[in-house]
């Protein structure tokens, strides 16, 4: 029993044979397949009779999206997991199958174009914010076109499509999307989208053309590529400026804000001009009654008050004067009221002074009482009708 | 809507008016101004987006440009 082996021994022996047959390349159907959350692939390779596990690290570039069912050619060595016991395929690339030729084209051409810089974020144009103005390159009678014009019109009408019918796919393509992008850079479009639908890879191939890569590289205007399926890459893709997954998402880019969205944004912009021209009305306003209040106002009330003191002052001082006017009149008055009282003609008789009279009429002092044969002699108590007797011949006054 | 005045550009005109009048840091007048500016600006804005109907104009080769309305 000198050939028992270890379980070990036996995997390292199967190892080595299955590692010694170096690079091997197969083709098969796809299932199982898993992307995991490290970024490596694992699936099955299987036909008809058989199925060999594959694993594919992240490192490793695709430049599809595998999916079950899916019929490719691998390329790879095998591998052997002692500790698990089993073997697979370690992959370097994966193809679909049939299209290998093509795959090859593409990737040389993908690897020019990325060495020249074609694909530089750096010199991407920015996908204007809000186009009025759209060229679409496509096909007249495709879905995309259809899809496209829906979207734009649901979103915003006001966009004004300028749209070039343009072979994409066979014969007359690459020339037809070349003027196409030529001549849509020549309207007033602010941006131009180049799509199709979905299809093969053949279908696909105009837009994984050079030429076609280097007229979207010198356009001067934006360009959205729009290539079939999301899964679906075309060298166009990466030389645009924005890929979009479908022609209906490019659509979407192209119409960020809807009519809707942008109606609301004007009833916003309403309400905030009018919310701010209202506050500095009020502000100013506020400035008006402050004014008046503090300023205004004050000085006129302290101008009325001032006024009113003068009047009052105005007032007092009249009534002052009248008073006193009137005051110093009673006085004249009382004054006179004395004199007069003493002028009475009838204040001597208390004195024995007499007052001559002639049937009630006064005698005047430079009369002669010698016209009068009788007169009356007025005094305080009495009064004596006398008879003249005599006229003395000289003034007598004996009592001065 | 006059040919060079962009839709685009009335409403950034648009937002700059509301901007200043927010800013307050103006004379009555110019509010007056501004908001005249800016009511007429919603305004064209509004017929513009309302009245729109979708404009294809189909690019030909020889440049003549044909429109055709898309339903």
């Amino acid at each position: 029993m000198n050939n028992i082996l270890t379980v070990t021994e036996l995997t390292q022996e199967i190892k080595n044979s299955l590692e010694n047959f170096g690079k091997i390349t197969v083709k098969g159907e796809i299932s199982n397949y898993k992307l995991h959350s490290s970024g490596h692939r694992y699936f099955t390779l299987k036909d008809e009779n058989a199925q060999i596990a594959c694993t594919m690290w992240r490192t490793r570039e695709i430049n599809f999206i595998p999916n079950d069912g899916m019929q490719v050619v691998v390329t790879g060595i095998l591998t052997v997991f002692p500790q698990r016991g089993n073997y697979q395929i370690d992959c370097f690339s994966i193809i679909p199958y049939g299209i290998g030729e093509l795959y090859l084209a593409f990737e040389a051409l993908k690897k020019k174009l990325s060495e020249k810089g074609y694909f530089d974020a750096s010199r991407k144009k920015p996908i204007p914010i809000l186009p009025m103005n759209v060229g679409i390159a496509t096909s007249p009678t495709g879905a995309a076109i259809k899809d496209m014009l829906s979207t734009i019109k649901r979103r915003l009408p006001a966009v004004t499509i300028y749209f070039k019918p343009t072979i994409v796919q066979g014969e007359g393509a690459e020339q037809s999307i070349i003027s196409a992008i030529k001549e849509l850079e020549n309207t007033p479009s602010e941006v131009i989208i180049i799509g199709r639908g979905g299809g093969s890879i053949e279908d696909l191939w105009a837009f994984n053309l050079e030429l076609v890569a280097d007229t979207i590289y010198d356009c001067k205007k934006p360009v959205i590529s729009a290539v079939g399926h999301e899964t679906d890459f075309t060298i166009a893709d990466f030389v645009a400026d924005l890929r979009a997954a479908t022609p209906t998402a490019s659509a979407e880019i192209v119409t960020p804000r809807t009519r809707i969205e942008l109606l609301q944004f004007l009833d916003d912009q309403l309400v905030n001009l009018r919310k701010s021209s209202f506050r500095i009305i009020e502000e100013k306003n506020n400035e008006i009654n402050y004014l008046w209040q503090d300023s205004l106002k004050k000085s006129i009330f302290d101008r009325i008050a001032q006024f009113n003191y003068k009047l009052d002052d105005y007032q007092n001082h009249l009534e002052k004067t009248i008073r006193y006017k009137l005051d110093f009149t009673k006085q004249k008055i009382a004054n006179f009221d004395g004199h007069i009282k003493s002028l009475n003609p009838l204040n001597p008789l208390n004195k024995g002074y007499a007052l001559l009279q002639f049937k009630g009429k006064y005698i005047k002092s430079d009369e002669s009482l010698a016209k009068y044969k009788t007169f009356e002699v007025v005094r305080s108590n009495e009064t004596v009708v006398a008879k003249l007797s005599h006229i003395l011949p000289e003034k007598m006054f004996n009592i001065i | 809507m006059k040919k060079n005045d962009r839709f685009e550009d009335k409403l950034k005109r648009l937002e700059l008016i509301v901007e200043s009048l927010d800013s307050g840091e103006i004379s009555i007048e110019e509010m007056i101004v501004l908001y005249e500016e800016g009511i007429k600006l919603v305004k064209q804005c509004r017929q513009f987006l309302e009245q729109a109907e979708q404009k294809i104009i189909e690019v030909t080769q020889s440049a003549s440009q044909e429109m055709i309305d898309e339903d």
